[in-house]
């Protein structure tokens, strides 16, 4: 096949250049990784620093060195679990629903015309709203507990996965559905073939950036009302002056966002590996 | 079989055909005036005429994705059904859906019709191998250049086996080389299927040496003001659009296609003055 050559990127690899000294060839390869950590000491060395010589009380800003041993100490114990399970429960139940209900009400209301008249003016209300000004509501409603805070996490998540799943419907390309009346597609068909993949990008990226919006859901709600959870250990350790204690807490839940980004990150490419941009 | 009178019927039949847009100020805008043309079993067909003329719209109604105003279509002598498998569609920019591969583009008109997937595999294999893309089955349309994809698109239309194949400019966004080679493949392929063809293209000289037949078509509204028989011996080669005879059919549809393009070119400055 003549056309071969045409497949793949077809760019020659790039050869990278020779290197004098390996120690600087060392570095070439690892730039990412030494400028990374680099970034990181400019703020923990003199962070140390100004607590260690006394420039700024501990117990303001903490140090990295405490935080290290409230890790070590809390870790020893086992109340972090509880707060972790707590937590991590509110989001899994909040963010798990309300992607599934996202999805069936931005696939309904994108593929019905008259659904997404009803439909999109109050999503984008409730979008324009932070979620937890629901939160008073919530409480009232479902009391204390559980039940509440897995509703502040679902109506942000929805709100988010329904729009963005909608704009996928709507990005439908018509050649495309033209092919599938040439053939006789069914209703179903059409939406199975052409619909449904064509969106799937979409409600990935509405899927990842919603599961940041859920964990805020949790946190605040927490910090409003709650007994465990990490929101309630932030805010308790933060009012008690335990704060490195504040900081394991913060440093719990960036770790889970951005092991949560990179896993989303990850699934959303697999969808997405038929585009060009993206694929291989 | 063996009676003494043998009715030939055509297998497309086109009467009056005529088609009216309603514009948004209420004005009727006519795309296409008084159709009739029949096409025989096995017959290569090709539009040709002035950009706008309507070529396309008539390629759809024949398609069933417009219902003409006016007139009658006849497939194999039955009322045209909407939904029919006699007619398959090779679109002119690439139509293959982008999150299937190749086999899946492929097989995708028999999915429709609910073909059990075994089945399918079987008759799309030899389709993937006669439109020269063995070895790409399994890869995205991404992956593939315009040709190819073009392949996947004629192999997409063959494989559903309809009486009636409707080529809407399908070399069209092929650069120069690539679309001789596809237009042999093609006249090599229609050569082993021996489908009923018909074809809309700007180009003349593609029009002519695909075609047994190449009817021109008017400026808007468009009517059919020529139907000329091809005859060029077959097979064909592309060295025959070198020949006289070919450089002569080249230069007859031209003419006719000129004075259209002209009156249009003028009637749009008119409008554009008035």
């Amino acid at each position: 096949m003549a056309v071969a050559t045409d497949v793949g990127t077809g760019a020659p690899r790039r050869i990278p250049p020779t290197i004098g000294s390996s120690a600087a060839g060392w570095y070439e390869s690892n730039q990412r990784l030494v400028l990374g950590i680099a970034g990181i000491l400019m703020i923990l060395v003199p962070w140390e620093l100004v607590v260690r010589v006394g420039l700024v009380k501990e117990i303001l800003i903490g140090s990295p060195s405490a935080i290290v041993e409230a890790f070590i100490v809390e870790f020893r114990g086992d109340a972090i679990w509880r707060h972790i399970w707590a937590s991590l429960r509110v989001w899994i139940v909040g963010y798990g629903l309300a992607s599934i209900a996202g999805i069936l009400l931005g696939l309904s209301a994108g593929w019905s015309r008259r659904a997404g008249l009803i439909a999109v003016p109050w999503l984008n209300i409730v979008y324009a709203a932070p979620d937890l000004a629901f939160v008073p509501i919530f409480i009232l409603w479902f009391g204390l507990g559980f039940t509440f805070k897995v509703w502040v996490v679902f109506l942000g998540v929805i709100i988010y996965v329904a729009l963005n799943t909608i704009a996928g419907v709507h990005a439908t390309e018509d050649r495309f559905l033209s092919v599938a009346r040439t053939y006789g597609a069914s209703r179903l068909m059409i939406f199975r073939s052409i619909i449904l993949p064509g969106a799937l990008p979409y409600i990935m990226t509405g899927l990842r950036i919603a599961s940041g919006r859920a964990v805020v859901g949790v946190i605040g709600a927490e910090f409003v009302s709650a007994n465990e959870g990490l929101g309630f250990l932030i805010t308790l350790s933060g009012t008690t002056l335990q704060t490195a204690r504040v900081f394991v807490g913060v440093i719990l839940i960036a770790g889970f966002g951005v092991i949560l980004n990179e896993i989303l990150g990850r699934v959303e490419r697999y969808f997405d590996r038929w585009r060009r941009e993206i694929g291989h | 079989m063996g009676s003494s009178e043998v009715v030939r019927v055509p297998e497309l039949e086109a009467t009056n055909i005529q088609m009216e847009y309603v514009r948004r100020d209420g004005t009727v805008l006519r795309a296409i005036e008084d159709i009739t043309l029949a096409i025989d079993p096995g017959e290569f067909v090709s539009i040709v005429g002035p950009s706008g003329c309507g070529k396309t719209t008539f390629l759809k109604i024949v398609n069933g994705l417009l219902k003409p105003t006016q007139g009658r279509l006849l497939l194999r002598g039955q009322p045209l059904q909407q939904r029919s498998r006699d007619r398959a569609m090779v679109f002119q920019e690439s139509s293959l859906f982008p999150w299937y591969t190749v086999v899946r583009n492929i097989g995708y008109g028999l999915e429709c019709q609910k073909v059990p997937k075994a089945e399918i595999q079987r008759r799309v294999e030899p389709l993937v191998k006669m439109v020269g893309l063995s070895g790409f089955d399994k890869h995205y349309p991404y992956e593939l250049s315009g040709g190819m994809q073009q392949r996947a698109n004629l192999a997409r239309a063959l494989v559903v086996d309809p009486a009636v194949m409707l080529m809407d400019e399908p070399f069209a966004s092929l650069d120069a080389q690539t679309r001789e080679m596809m237009q042999a493949e093609l006249l090599d392929i229609w050569s082993q299927t021996k489908k009923t063809v018909l074809f809309i293209t700007h180009q003349i000289n593609e029009a002519i040496y695909l075609s047994d037949r190449v009817i021109v078509m008017s400026a808007r509204p468009g009517r059919i003001i020529a139907d000329i028989e091809i005859q060029i011996a077959r097979p064909r080669t592309l060295a025959v659009k070198r020949t006289e005879g070919f450089l002569r059919y080249e230069d007859q549809v031209w003419a006719l296609i000129e004075a259209q393009a002209r009156a249009t070119m003028q009637s749009d400055q008119l409008t554009e003055l008035g």
